[in-house]
């Protein structure tokens, strides 16, 4: 199943893949899209706004940076303050995926099956 | 680079309207980088170069829609700045200002002293010393904080030459004064200096300010 990334997601998603190391813009969606094994659609586009207000934020710094290969990309590494936000966010996205994971239970739906109506 | 994709960010930076010529060259190389790799990635992957530059201009999004999500987060920037910019004015005219009657207050007082019979001399002395202090204080402020330097460096000084004539008030109040002339000509004349100081100030934080985006302007 593929979907599209709700716009309010995609600035958690981007600082839990610079969690791991820092990247570029165009690695950033490559690993979005890898982490959710291919479910999660965006248009790439919308990145670079949502890089804007996390570099406003001081959640994340970017900088321009020479490549090995090619010409040189601004890589984004996240900052302490980013550290802190990106804990509290996956707490925040962990909570919501619990409450809806109890919501389907008392459903009857947790096993994935859904009820015909 | 594949001419789709050049008429494709061209299409965007027409959506890119009310950023600054700098900020918008460094958004639009940012994308140019990242469909270049789309397109490399989906030629390594068997698709023509023609298929590749489609399907990556595709996944990237509309043009006008990419522009409007570009601006509004620079105007959001943009807001946070010039308020920060406007309070940071505010304070360093403010602080300079104390600053500046602590270090100089002794020497002007020791110059009115010196001249206060001599009318001529004691009005060109606290003119220019007025001048140079309101000039520096704007000009310091206009280059540290530039985005809305005029605006604070003004507020700052209207609130703070505000204070003399409270003391003018206060002292005609409790008969301080010898008749009430005296006291409507030592306020006009208050005023007519700190009318003239504030402009100065602005002039010069409009000068240090300007100077100071010209620099950023190539450091971008």
């Amino acid at each position: 199943m593929r979907r599209d990334l709700p716009n309010g997601d995609l600035p958690a998603l981007i600082l839990a893949v610079l969690g791991s190391e820092p990247r570029h813009g165009y690695s950033i969606a490559r690993e979005v899209e890898q982490l959710s094994n291919d479910a999660l659609r965006m248009k790439e586009g919308a990145l670079y706004p949502a890089l804007r207000v996390l570099e406003q934020d001081g959640l994340i710094l970017g900088q321009w940076e020479p490549q090995e290969k090619g010409a040189s990309r601004k890589v984004y590494t996240l900052t302490e303050a980013g550290k802190r936000e990106m804990a509290k966010r996956t707490q925040e996205l962990h909570d919501y995926v619990r409450m809806i994971e109890a919501v389907l239970e008392k459903l009857g739906q947790g096993d994935g099956h859904a009820q015909p109506a | 680079m594949h001419s789709r994709l050049e008429t494709y960010l061209t299409e965007v930076a027409n959506h890119l309207g009310p950023l600054p010529l700098a900020r918008r060259e460094e958004e639009l190389m940012e994308m140019r980088r990242h469909l270049e790799d789309a397109v490399s990635a989906y030629q390594e992957a068997g698709q023509s170069e023609e298929d590749a530059a489609a399907k990556a201009i595709k996944q990237f999004g509309m043009p006008e829609e990419l522009g409007e999500k570009v601006v509004w987060a620079w105007l959001r920037a943009d807001k946070r700045e010039n308020i920060r910019s406007f309070l940071g004015s505010v304070a360093c005219v403010t602080a300079l200002l104390y600053l500046g009657g602590i270090l100089f207050g002794p020497i002007q007082n020791d110059y009115i002293r010196k001249y206060q019979h001599d009318v001529y001399m004691l009005n060109i002395g606290m003119i220019s010393f007025s001048v140079i202090i309101c000039a520096l204080i704007g000009c310091f402020s206009g280059f540290v904080f530039p985005k809305r330097a005029i605006q604070g460096v003004g507020a700052a000084l209207i609130v703070n030459s505000a204070y003399p004539i409270y003391i003018m008030s206060h002292s005609y109040l409790h008969n301080m004064y010898s008749n009430d002339f005296n006291f409507v000509y030592s306020i006009a004349c208050n005023i007519c200096i700190n009318v003239f100081g504030i402009t100065i100030a602005v002039l010069s934080a409009r000068a240090g300010s300007r100077r100071r985006l010209r620099r950023k302007q190539i450091a971008w």
